[in-house]
């Protein structure tokens, strides 16, 4: 554990290295949301509701959910395909640790470390544009389906970095993944103001759990357990399938993996 | 010396070319993602219009248009600029110094010299469904001189894409830290994807007259739907030539400054 706390700390020392990278960076985050959230306050000045949602229930979730997509979507994993690529992975695997925790160690910093900035800009936009949002909810159910959410996103993006193993195009598989993620997620807009069948369909794969579901579970003021129980148990359903698709992608990989000059 | 500055320009987009086709994979998945997200927001675009009848006085047409433009200023800054997005690791490597020594103006490789085909791909398109979407209009609403000023106006704002390119090349040597100027840009410009009033001030301001992403975004857009007064037709002109004179300055500046690594 303490081996994993030095690559936490390490990591976030990284990240203050470059400061003003750092800084800019979140300035790209925060010019981000900026689309989503007057696009439709925009659409709320006309229509007071807009599916099931008033205009302080649909920016909460749009605010919300970019806290939850700061910590969901934040990753390190980038680095893995590249180190696959040229060779540098072999000094991660001589260490004595867990391949998978030293890398969930250094995703934990990125993620806490955006989280961080992540919350006062949020309270920035709150102020700046004298928006009104509801207070969190259901927060017993919320933690464990957002851990999911969490634990879903990272094994996905291992999985594709172990990619790696057999290709050096990496970078155009994630670029895919990152647009379907950025919309089937349901960053936008809340996934259940879609047609129903379209809404259903978006349900069986696993974006909505990574971003919608902890969202909605937050915002919602009078949630019924009954409505969302199928949405749990798909979420859980997908975290075992990311869980053991990542593992055996690296137990292929490693296997036809090899690198010379080291 | 322009024949000869076309001719190069002819050398290095046929190198830019071949080394595209050395990756088909990337080739596909990079245009089927960029075919995905164009109709991602195009679907957003579908369900917001589905909420409501008009947005800030705009109809789902108009809208579109909005969108298609932005789409094909944007595709044909990438399709000409796509080389400044590599120019960072050669100020760090040290490699600039390569091309710096070449007697060409530097420009010629680092700002135009890597045209990216696979944008080629979907302009055309985008060009063919803005033309469909503007004969939808209204006729009460199309004039020839508003569809006129709207072809001046998107290659003005693509003399301010130029000037943003520079730009973001002068920083690439002013400040090293920084690896990700050019996707500052593309967010920013992402901005307006959609009218400027949809956001509120200030961002409608900065976006509009400091950094002028409206004028670029939008401008062409709302002069075919005759939004668009003499006055801020004219301030358009004025800007991207300001700014055009202002990266000149600002990469001549840098050039001053760049310190090679001596390798």
């Amino acid at each position: 554990m303490k081996k994993y706390l030095a690559v936490f700390i390490v990591t976030i020392k990284e990240y203050f290295v470059y400061r003003l990278n750092f800084i800019l960076w979140r300035f790209r985050v925060v010019l981000n949301i900026l689309l989503p959230l007057f696009l439709w306050s925009a659409v709320l000045d006309r229509n007071p509701v807009v599916g099931n949602y008033g205009r302080t229930q649909f920016v909460s979730y749009l605010l919300y959910g970019n806290l939850i997509a700061t910590f969901v979507f934040g990753t390190r994993t980038f680095d893995i395909s590249s180190d696959i690529n040229d060779g540098k992975i072999i000094n991660t695997l001589l260490k004595p640790v867990s391949f998978f925790s030293y890398n969930f160690a250094k995703e934990i910093a990125d993620k806490a470390v955006n989280l961080f900035f992540a919350i006062f800009e949020i309270f920035f936009l709150i102020w700046l544009f004298k928006l009104n949002i509801v207070s969190p909810n259901n927060l017993f159910l919320f933690l464990p389906i957002f851990v999911n959410s969490i634990l879903i996103s990272y094994f996905i993006n291992l999985s594709l970095s172990f990619i790696g193993f057999w290709t050096t195009e990496v970078w155009p598989i994630r670029f895919i993944f990152i647009i379907l993620l950025s919309f089937v997620a349901g960053n936008y807009f809340p996934l259940d103001i879609l047609p129903p069948t379209t809404y259903k369909l978006i349900l069986l794969t696993p974006f909505p759990y990574m971003f919608y579901l902890p969202t909605k579970i937050l915002i919602n003021q009078q949630l019924t357990i009954n409505n969302l129980f199928p949405l749990i148990i798909l979420s859980y359903f997908w975290l075992l399938a990311s869980y053991f698709l990542a593992r055996l992608v690296w137990h292929k990989g490693i296997k036809s993996f090899s690198f010379w000059g080291r | 010396m322009i024949k000869k500055n076309l001719k190069l320009f002819y050398l290095y987009s046929r190198y830019s070319l071949k080394t595209i086709f050395q990756a088909r994979m990337g080739i596909i998945l990079f245009t089927l993602g960029k075919i995905i997200r164009f109709l991602f927001l195009l679907f957003l675009i579908y369900i917001v219009f589905s909420k409501t009848r008009l947005v800030k006085g705009y109809s789902l047409n108009q809208m579109i248009i909005f969108y298609l433009t932005y789409n094909i200023i944007d595709s044909f800054s990438q399709l000409l600029f796509r080389e400044v997005y590599r120019f960072r690791p050669q100020v760090v490597s040290g490699s600039f110094d390569l091309i710096l020594l070449k007697p060409h103006h530097p420009f010629l490789r680092i700002l135009v010299g890597g045209v990216d085909f696979l944008d080629l791909i979907l302009l055309i398109p985008y060009i063919f469904l803005t033309i469909y979407f503007i004969l939808q209009l209204p006729t009460s609403n199309l004039q020839l001189l508003s569809s006129i000023l709207y072809l001046f106006l998107i290659i003005n704002s693509l003399l301010i894409a130029t000037a943003f390119h520079i730009t973001v090349l002068a920083l690439a040597i002013l400040t090293t830290e920084v690896d990700h100027t050019i996707m500052i840009y593309r967010d920013m410009t992402g901005l307006g994807r959609f009218p400027l009033e949809i956001y509120k001030e200030p961002v409608r301001g900065i976006f509009t007259f400091i950094i002028p992403i409206g004028i670029m975004m939008t401008f062409p857009a709302k002069a075919l739907f005759n939004l668009l007064s003499w006055e801020f037709i004219l301030l358009s002109f004025v800007v991207s030539s300001l700014l055009l004179l202002f990266s000149f300055q600002l990469w001549n500046f840098a050039l001053k400054k760049y310190q090679s690594w001596g390798g």
